[in-house]
Formats: C-alpha cells, sequence, structure tokens
C-alpha cells in the first residue's frame, strides 16, 4: 500500500514537472510572438506620438542602421529647462520610430552630462574625434561615418524674455520636432551630398578660423546637414564648377572688401543659368562688384543703412544700425514653412533692398525704420520717412535661384543663431535647390496647463491629504460599526 | 465556475470587512493623494506632464511593489495556518479556482484603491483639460501589472503558511520583477537584449509607454501570460496538499 502510494507520488511529481515545463514553454513561445509583433496605439488627445504609414514607410527604407545619441546638460533656468523639454519630446519620438524597426532605427542614447561626465567621455571617445566636448543639447544622427546634428532652435520656435520684452514668459511657440527629426533621416542616410562653395580670397571672413570674425559656424551648420563645404577663390578660378549645388559669395568682412570683377560676374551668371544656388551678403559700405548682376535679376541696393529705435537701459530709446526682420512673406518656399508669428531676425549693419516685379521680398524690418544715409551716428531727420525695408530677396533665373541677403553679419559666429540661423539655412536650402531640413510647418504645443491659484491649491490640498483619507477611514468604521450590530 | 464566483464574492467580502484593508486604503489615498498634490506643484499645473509624474514616481512604484503583497499576504496562508484550506478543498471545488477566485478577489481590490483617486482627476478636470486617453491608458497599464503583482502575492500566499512571510516573499518576487528595468545598463542602444530587458520591464512600459499614451499590446501579452502562469503554479503548489 506505502509503495503504491509512493509510486502514484512519483508518478504525479512528474507529471507536475512536466505541466510546470509545458507551461513556461507555452509563456516563452507567446512572448517570443509577442516581442516580434508590436500593435501599438496613441492614446493622446494630442497625437504626438501617433506613427503613421510614412513614418513607417521612413524607418523601414533607412538603409542600414542609423544611431543616435543624445548628451543632455539638464540647466537649471528656465530656456534651458524648455530647450529640454523639447529635445526630450524628441527623443520619445525617436523611441517610437525606432520601435518600427529597431535595426534601422536605434534607441537613443541619452547622456545626462553633468550627472554622468564618465558614460560621455566613452561615448566621445566611441565617436571621437566627431563629437566635441561641446556638443551637447543636441542630437546627434550617425550613419555610415556621417554625422547630422539637430538643436532645440531647429525643432521649435521659442519665446524668451529679452530686451524688447523683458517680462514676457517663456514658452515653446511652434513644436516642429516630428518633423524635423524625420528629414533629419532623411537627409543623414542621403547619398547625394550638397556641394556648396563660400567665396574666399577677397576680404572675407576666413572659413576655419578660431577667430570671432570667421564662417566657422556656418561651416559647421551646413556639413552636419550633409554637405560638402569648401573655399573657392572666385578672383583666381572666375568660374564656378559645375558640380556646385550653391555659391555662397560673403561680400564683406575684415578690411576693406574687394569688388569682384566683370569676369566674376560673368561666372556667376553662368553658375545661375546651369541651374545653381547663389546666395549673396551684402557689405556695409560700398560695392561688392556685383550690383549689375543683381540689377539684372530685379534687386538693386539703397545707399546707406537700416536704422530704427531700440529700448536700451531703464526705458531710453536710442537709434541703433539695426535691421530686425519682423514680416516674412507667407508664400515664397523660403519664408512659407516658417513661423510667421513673433519672427525676429536682427541683422546689424543692414542694408536696405529694392526688388522688382519678378523677384520676392522675403523679408521686411517693421514700419519704424527709416534709412540713415548719415554713417557716423544714426539719428532719424524728418526728411528719413519710417517703412519697412526689405532685408532679403530671392528670384529665380531660368533654372537656378539667386537670394540677396542685406547684411553680411548674420553669418558671423556672434549673430549665427536664433531666427536668423533659421531664415538663412531656409535661405541656403532653397537656393542649392536641395531640402537640406525642411523646417515644417509644426504645431503649437496643446496646453493642459491650470492655474494654481491659491484658492484652488488650497481645496486640492484639503481634498488629497484629508477628504480621501477619511472618507476611508469613515467607511472602514461604518463596516466595523454594522459588523459589530450584526454579531 | 458558479463555486469559483461564490468563493470570490466571500473573499472580496472578507477583504472589505477586515480592518487591514480599510487601513491600507486609508494610507494608500493619505500617501498617493499627497503624493499627486506635490507632483502637481512640481509640474506647475501641467496635467500631462502631471500623469507621468504622479505615476511613473518612486512613490507610485513603491505603492505599485508594497501594496499587493499586503492585500495578498492572508489568502492562503492564513486559511493554510488555521486548517481551514483543507475544509475548503473536500467541498469539491478545484485548486485553480480556489487559486483564481482569491486572486480575483485580491485584484477587484487593487483595483478599487486606484479608482478611489479619481475624484482628483475629476477635480483637475473641472478646471483644466485631461488628457483622458493617457490617463484611461495609465490606469489599464497600472491594472495589468498590478495582476502580474497581485498573482505573486497568492504564488508566496500559497508556499507559506504565515501571512508575514507571504508578504515579504511576495515583495522579494516584485521587487525581482521591478529591477529588471535596470538590466538596460549593461546593453547599449541597437542591443537585442535590450530590448528584451525593455519588453520585461514594467518600469519601461508604464514610465515611457503607458503615461504617454501609448498602448502596446505586447504589455497586455507579458503581464497576462505571467500572470497565469503565476496562477497555474500556485495551483500547483495548492495541488501538492492531495499528494
Amino acid at each position: 500500500m506505502t509503495s503504491e502510494l509512493t509510486q502514484r507520488r512519483k508518478k504525479a511529481r512528474k507529471h507536475v514537472v512536466a505541466q510546470i515545463l509545458l507551461a513556461c514553454w507555452c509563456l516563452y513561445v507567446v512572448n517570443v510572438w509577442a516581442f516580434h509583433t508590436s500593435v501599438r496605439s496613441d492614446w493622446s488627445s494630442d497625437g504626438a506620438l501617433t506613427v503613421t504609414e510614412q513614418d513607417k514607410e521612413l524607418v523601414r527604407s533607412l538603409p542600414g542602421s542609423v544611431e543616435v545619441v543624445v548628451p543632455l546638460n539638464f540647466g537649471p533656468s528656465v530656456e534651458d529647462q524648455l530647450r529640454t523639454r523639447v529635445l526630450l519630446k524628441a527623443i520619445r519620438w525617436l523611441e517610437e520610430l525606432s520601435a518600427i524597426a529597431p535595426n534601422r532605427l536605434q534607441r537613443p542614447l541619452t547622456i545626462a552630462v553633468n550627472r554622468e561626465g564618465d558614460k560621455w567621455e566613452i561615448e566621445r571617445q566611441e565617436y571621437s574625434p566627431v563629437l566635441e566636448v561641446g556638443d551637447v543639447d543636441q542630437i546627434h544622427f550617425f550613419h555610415d561615418g556621417r554625422r547630422l546634428s539637430l538643436s532645440a532652435e531647429e525643432l521649435a520656435d521659442f519665446k524668451f524674455p529679452n530686451v524688447l520684452e523683458p517680462e514676457s514668459a517663456a514658452e515653446i511657440l511652434v513644436d516642429r520636432s516630428r518633423e524635423v527629426v524625420e528629414a533629419a533621416l532623411r537627409q543623414v542616410v542621403k547619398k547625394d551630398w550638397t556641394r556648396v562653395l563660400v567665396s574666399q580670397g577677397r576680404g572675407e571672413p576666413p572659413l576655419d578660423s578660431r577667430q570671432r570674425n570667421s564662417l566657422r559656424l556656418l561651416k559647421k551648420d551646413l556639413e552636419i546637414r550633409g554637405s560638402i563645404v569648401d573655399p573657392i577663390r572666385l578672383s583666381i578660378e572666375e568660374s564656378v564648377p559645375k558640380e556646385c549645388d550653391l555659391l555662397i559669395i560673403v561680400a564683406g568682412g575684415e578690411g576693406a572688401f574687394v569688388p569682384f570683377r566683370s569676369s566674376v560676374e560673368r561666372g556667376i551668371e553662368r553658375q545661375l543659368e546651369a541651374g545653381g544656388g547663389v546666395v549673396i551678403l551684402l557689405p556695409p559700405v560700398g560695392v561688392c562688384g556685383l550690383e549689375g548682376l543683381m540689377a539684372r535679376h530685379g534687386i538693386s541696393v539703397e545707399a546707406g543703412l537700416i536704422a530704427e529705435n531700440f529700448p536700451v537701459k531703464q526705458g531710453v530709446v536710442r537709434p541703433q544700425f539695426l535691421g530686425v526682420g519682423r514680416h516674412l512673406d507667407p508664400s515664397h518656399p523660403i519664408t512659407a514653412p516658417l513661423n510667421q508669428e513673433n519672427f525676429t531676425a536682427g541683422f546689424s549693419t543692414a542694408r536696405s533692398l529694392l526688388v522688382e516685379k519678378e523677384t520676392t521680398g522675403l523679408l521686411y524690418t517693421g514700419p519704424g525704420a527709416w534709412l540713415e544715409r548719415d554713417l557716423g551716428a544714426p539719428r532719424r531727420d524728418l526728411a528719413e520717412i519710417p517703412s519697412p525695408k526689405v532685408l532679403a530677396a530671392a528670384t529665380e533665373v531660368g533654372e537656378g535661384k539667386l537670394v540677396v541677403i542685406s547684411s553680411y553679419s548674420a553669418v558671423l559666429p556672434d549673430f549665427w543663431k536664433g531666427d536668423v540661423r533659421r531664415f538663412l539655412l531656409a535661405c541656403f536650402d532653397w537656393a542649392s535647390g536641395e531640402n537640406i531640413l525642411p523646417p515644417g510647418s509644426g504645431r503649437e504645443p496643446i496646453s493642459h496647463q491650470i492655474e494654481l491659484t491659491a484658492a484652488f491649491r488650497n481645496s486640492f490640498f484639503w481634498t488629497s491629504f484629508l477628504v480621501l483619507p477619511i472618507s476611508a477611514l469613515a467607511g472602514g468604521l461604518l463596516v466595523a460599526g454594522l459588523r459589530r450590530r450584526g454579531a | 465556475m458558479k463555486r469559483a464566483y461564490f468563493l470570490f464574492r466571500k473573499e472580496l467580502t472578507s477583504i472589505f470587512v477586515s480592518p487591514v484593508a480599510w487601513i491600507i486604503m486609508v494610507l494608500f489615498t493619505l500617501v498617493m493623494g499627497a503624493n499627486l498634490y506635490l507632483s502637481m506643484i512640481a509640474v506647475s499645473g501641467d496635467l500631462k506632464q502631471l500623469v507621468a509624474a504622479g505615476y511613473g514616481g518612486l512613490v507610485s512604484w513603491f505603492m505599485l511593489l508594497v501594496i499587493p503583497p499586503l492585500i495578498t499576504m492572508k489568502s492562503l496562508a492564513d486559511e493554510n495556518r488555521q486548517g481551514a484550506l483543507e475544509v475548503l478543498m473536500v467541498t469539491g471545488i478545484s485548486d485553480a479556482s480556489v487559486v483564481a477566485a482569491k486572486w480575483a478577489a485580491a485584484w477587484t481590490f487593487y483595483v478599487i484603491l486606484w479608482c478611489c483617486l479619481l475624484p482628483l482627476w475629476g477635480i483637475l478636470g473641472m478646471v483644466g483639460v485631461l488628457d483622458t486617453g493617457v490617463l484611461f491608458v495609465t490606469h489599464l497599464g497600472l491594472f495589468v501589472v498590478g495582476a502580474a503583482y497581485c498573482a505573486n502575492g497568492i504564488l508566496a500566499s500559497a508556499l507559506t503558511s504565515h501571512p508575514l512571510a507571504s508578504a515579504g516573499l511576495a515583495f522579494m518576487f516584485n521587487v525581482g520583477l521591478f529591477m529588471i528595468h535596470w538590466l538596460r545598463f549593461f546593453f547599449r542602444p541597437g542591443d537585442l537584449e535590450l530590448l528584451w530587458v525593455e519588453y520585461l520591464s514594467a518600469v519601461h512600459h508604464i514610465g515611457d509607454e503607458l503615461t504617454q499614451g501609448i498602448l502596446d499590446i505586447r504589455v497586455f501579452v507579458w503581464w497576462g501570460s505571467f500572470t497565469l502562469l503565476t496562477l497555474f503554479l500556485s495551483a500547483r503548489v495548492l495541488e501538492r496538499r492531495r499528494w
């Protein structure tokens, strides 16, 4: 009898072990299937993480693997916090895209630089020498030895307190993180690089110098967008190479700028006729030698500099040689995608352009600007009537594209930021005929913010700390009382 | 099935007449209410961020890990200690039904606990725009993850005959599941292992997906299948008595 029981127990044990193994195997099979079968849906009201069919197509069509590294500094200021919020949102969107095909787009590697300094150093070594110490608060995409970086300013339009509006609150005006991230993915895997040539050798700011008066930030920005940027000595070469997509002429710099000869002008004309792009950034004074070419295409330059009254300390208003572009042409391909409201692009020592019918004025100052002909000190005379001035103009020359910017100073490191930088990048995009980084229309973030008035905070405090726990306690006491009565 | 339903009702009633359950409810509403209030101040009244801050923070995780063991600690362990389990077994009800009924009762109480916080969200909804989709999905995730944690509690309760030992064991199981998330530091983005860690990680599911409004069917598959396996193991542990 005992041995029969022992036998049965042994048998039962074997059965149980087999059942448990089978159950574990079922769990494994089901989860392996689920691991490879992701069905996701976005239930948020703004649909910020909703993946469309186009998104899926984009990620699945990526050739090879795209790596993403995001070093974040988590600065304490309100501006830093807003930037970090936008970057985190973009990271979240990248994670969502990565879930479509993790082997095509890797999950972003996020590093909190001010907390994980060692990790940042290790990662920098991994991607060295591409990533520099200062490359924080940017999203870096890597693919096949190429790199593309996005800063928070490219992902969203911000409004920060400034000299003109010191009391205004910092806020995100338009969030374009989705569009810009997708554009960056397209760009980083693109095989054909945009060839950009920058004129040098006639007094222009140097391309690679570390000094303040250089074009290094412009060059870096274009390179990380998948462009090859090289200098060109137009005075020697006189013609533009065929493979050039965009020629940038920075007609100004330290000392006197030497105007171009007519042979160079003919070379530039041929570049336009061949379908290339040309962007001319004007010097503050004098001529650049390309006035004839610009005039033939409906753009002329007025004598004098744009001046405007600006508040300085303690409410004092003083005229300055500064052209602040506030109004954009809403229909032109360069300016239509840019945020039309609160656009503020300041150009130091800017000329005023006159445009003819075929040419489009892209950027205008406010109505308070005037043309100051006395270059010693800006002071508005009665004869100088304020009116909106044209700061940038664009025209199509057959297949080619010409953009004229009224001040070269915008491409110098001190001014290469904010709306100016975004506007100029959009100009370069259009002129080169490449969609280097379409800014996208973006969307205004839906606010779920509530006003934390003292009355509301008080009522919520008492409800959360007292009303709910006391209700639970009362429920318990009631049940205890009922039980006692029942007993 | 009918017997299992009656047992479920009996279990739920016994939970609600127990002072421990009410003490848990008072503590839960107090701690989570305070947590929501402080989170609201921290996110300056941004209701969308509040879901992530309120339900993805340490306090919520502490509650998620501690509450299920406290609810389930007496389910089988206490009955086993008092000898009531043998009486239950001879009524003809199957082990699986006993386990399922006790788990369902514990889980229902757990769901009710989280629903106790809904009045606070109601108040917030009256003064601002609530993202109800995100809130719904987050709660769904808390319930699904909680189902697995309650199942761990039932298994621990079946393994011991001391409620406190059961609670301790269940807490260890839950912490073990919770700690899976930290394995991600051993891997780099792009590693398959990292994707598996995220697949198994409750912190990833709640913090990175559900509180952002993303509902992935894999969350249900993993936690659902894990719950079933744990309940199956609990039933087998109970069955041990019959050998």
